[in-house]
């Protein structure tokens, strides 16, 4: 990908992981952040925010993060916007069914707030996996 | 990762700390989750959801054993409620245990039952997966391994053996190169696998033939072992050991005494960012409590401070036998070359002017806080089993009671004697002597909890020291081990292959100092020997004239 990573957009139900990683996007890795608590929140903040990548949390109640990526794919102006999950489970052959839906990479739980945004930053650039 | 900047340095901290604040609710929760619940599926789900948020949090906020315990909690939860184990009592009363152990470890508290078996082995981070046709290899192998305390699986065919390692919790993968049955034994496939936290899958290959094709393809797999069948437990877990050192290498303890509490605090976020942890102290003349209680690795010490200075300090540390080998690194605020030469005559081992450029202050320490503990393991430790020798698990023991004292917790001995080992030694020869006795030291090590203490207190003599344990269940997961050594099979010629065990156990604050702990724990091992040896006896009284146990 060679366009620039500015905006990234954060769908995670934990209160405490959505503020490390709120910081650690913005203050190290210098990016603009959007937080969203949920599914339904992502699919109304999405259209407006227009994030260059989404994080999606995988385990969260009501709307799961597989039911969100579908239903964001629906909304047109977002089909293209690349999205990447976290979760806990990284084994190879769950990384290469998230990727068969259509992310575009896994990053792992618990992260290091330390090293996250350059986690991003190669997976963007197409090094990761 | 030197140019983050420090207000977030302080932000994540205070998250950390938040976190941190807030996590005994969470672990009261979730064993509450467990005891209470609507139905056994409602709580199974109910802990499971817990313990992934548990597992995906941990790491992130300084907790990496929490993600990794509250992992395994949550893989097991798995398996139960995808039909893969039943719920019987045993796996109920696992499941508890593992809740408790749990919140203990989290916890500043240390765990209040330890649990009989595999404890430590289970820190490993998963099972040992077998693949094998060899009904002979298995039989021998497994009973060994599972009595150290390892999870084993055995596997008859690749694609299920393969399928199983992809799902990661495999800390080691066996694979018996005349596996080959319906699918093929795959060593390219296995080299391209990741075993637990993304690291490459553990392998070691074992084959009757060590033909130069097949050692290469064991190489280019990564194998870190290739051994020749017929293979015992023993000579694997040896092999295992030379290639591992220690399993696991605690991370490197510091205490920083500087009596500027943001110096102290930047210090210690920059040792914690090279996976270094610290204890602070602000004001020197309160060091010595911390060292005493709970001796690092290395000092890191300021050399200016009001009170007194560094180097008295440090002179006054040096004063003491068990303080002549830490070593210690001095800041100083000025190059004055007459303060370093002082400092490097009391035995300094380093001196770095303020401020210390942080990746450089982080190599120092880390280097000569490894030398410090190589160093020390020669003072401390025997030769032959790596475990504590004499004199330092005796001081271990002094230290340790006077902690339990001091906090009124329990505290047990156990003396640990192996049986006949005389006739072990005639029969079958000292090395194979040597062969027990080190089995028995990786079985203590691997079976009981960390913060047991395991020594070598004579020829065929072990002392463990179990700190927060009541002789009662001291007594129980004594008892486990001496049945699971006691069902090792030697791979001696001819008999004696079985070796069995006796121990006395005895505890504080039934018996009040050091010296009549040992003597009690003695005496209850002189019991056990006197009635039959194999079992397990606790002292009952401090009169020394109690005749039955």
């Amino acid at each position: 990908m060679s366009q620039p990573l500015q905006k990234i957009l954060m769908v995670e139900d934990e209160p405490d992981i959505r503020t490390v990683a709120h910081l650690s996007l913005q203050a190290i890795g210098g990016f603009t952040v959007e937080l969203c608590s949920s599914g339904q929140e992502a699919l109304v903040k999405a259209p407006v925010f227009q994030p260059d990548l989404i994080l999606l949390d995988v385990m969260m109640p009501g709307m799961d993060g597989p039911t969100t990526f579908l239903e964001l794919k629906k909304i047109p102006t977002l089909a293209t916007i690349p999205i990447c999950f976290m979760t806990a489970k990284v084994q190879p052959q769950e990384v290469a069914q998230y990727k068969a839906m259509g992310a575009l990479d896994v990053v792992p739980k618990p992260f290091d707030p330390m090293t996250l945004p350059q986690l991003i930053r190669d997976i963007w650039a197409g090094r990761h996996g | 990762m030197a140019d983050a900047k420090p207000e977030f340095q302080a932000q994540l901290r205070a998250l950390q700390e938040a976190f941190a604040a807030d996590l005994p609710k969470r672990l009261d929760e979730l064993a509450q989750a467990w005891a209470i619940g609507e139905s056994l599926e409602s709580r199974i789900e109910a802990v499971r959801r817990q313990a992934h948020g548990l597992a995906g949090s941990g790491g992130t906020f300084g907790f990496p054993e929490l993600s990794q315990s509250a992992r395994a909690l949550e893989r097991k939860l798995q398996a139960l409620q995808q039909g893969h184990a039943p719920l019987d009592s045993t796996l109920e009363q696992e499941i508890t245990r593992e809740i408790l152990a749990i919140k203990a470890g989290a916890s500043p508290a240390s765990s209040p039952v330890p649990s009989p078996s595999g404890a430590r082995a289970s820190e490993l981070g998963g099972s040992v997966r077998i693949l094998s046709r060899d009904e002979s290899l298995c039989t021998e192998l497994v009973p060994q391994l599972q009595a150290f305390g390892f999870e084993v699986e055995v596997f008859d065919r690749f694609t299920a053996f393969k399928a199983s390692t992809d799902q990661g919790g495999t800390a080691l993968a066996l694979v018996d190169l005349e596996a080959s049955g319906p699918d093929p034994v795959d060593l390219a496939a296995l080299g391209a696998a990741r075993g637990t936290n993304g690291v490459l899958l553990p392998l070691v290959v074992i084959s009757e033939q060590g033909d130069l094709p097949n050692r290469l393809q064991a190489v280019r797999a990564g194998a870190k072992a290739y051994l020749s069948k017929p293979l015992d437990a023993f000579r694997l877990l040896d092999r295992l050991d030379a290639l591992n050192p220690m399993l696991q290498q605690d991370p490197v303890r510091v205490l920083i005494i500087e009596d500027d509490p943001v110096l102290a605090e930047n210090n210690a976020l920059v040792l914690r960012s090279g996976g270094i942890e610290s204890t602070v102290v602000n004001d020197p003349m309160q060091a010595l409590r911390p060292l005493v209680d709970d001796p690092p690795d290395l000092i890191l010490m300021d050399l200016d401070m009001p009170g007194c200075s560094g180097l008295e300090l440090a002179a006054v540390i040096r004063q003491q036998d068990a303080f002549v080998g830490v070593p210690i690194v001095f800041l100083s605020g000025e190059q004055r070359a007459d303060q370093h030469m002082a400092a490097m005559r009391l035995g300094a081992d380093d001196f770095l002017t303020k401020p210390a450029a942080p990746d450089y202050l982080v190599s120092v320490v880390i280097s000569r806080a490894q030398r410090g503990r190589r160093l020390r393991s020669f003072m401390v430790r025997d030769s032959l089993t790596g475990l504590l020798n004499h004199s330092a698990i005796k001081e271990q023991l002094d230290r340790e009671f006077a902690r339990s004292e001091r906090l009124n917790e329990n505290l047990c001995l156990a003396m640990v004697d192996l049986d006949f080992f005389k006739r072990v030694n005639d029969t079958h020869g000292h090395p194979s002597g040597d062969r027990v006795i080190r089995s028995l030291a990786r079985m203590l090590q691997q079976r009981l909890r960390k913060t047991d203490i395991v020594g070598r207190y004579g020829g065929e003599e072990f002392a463990v020291i179990l700190p927060n344990t009541a002789p009662e269940a001291a007594k129980r997961v004594l008892d486990d081990l001496r049945q699971s050594f006691g069902a090792l099979r030697f791979p001696f010629p001819r008999d004696p292959t079985h070796v069995t065990l006796s121990c006395g156990v005895s505890g504080f604050p039934r018996f009040k100092t050091p010296a009549a702990l040992t003597e009690a724990a003695d005496q209850a091992l002189y019991q056990a020997k006197a009635q039959g040896r194999n079992r397990v006896v606790v002292a009952e009284s401090s009169s020394p004239t109690s005749s039955t146990k």
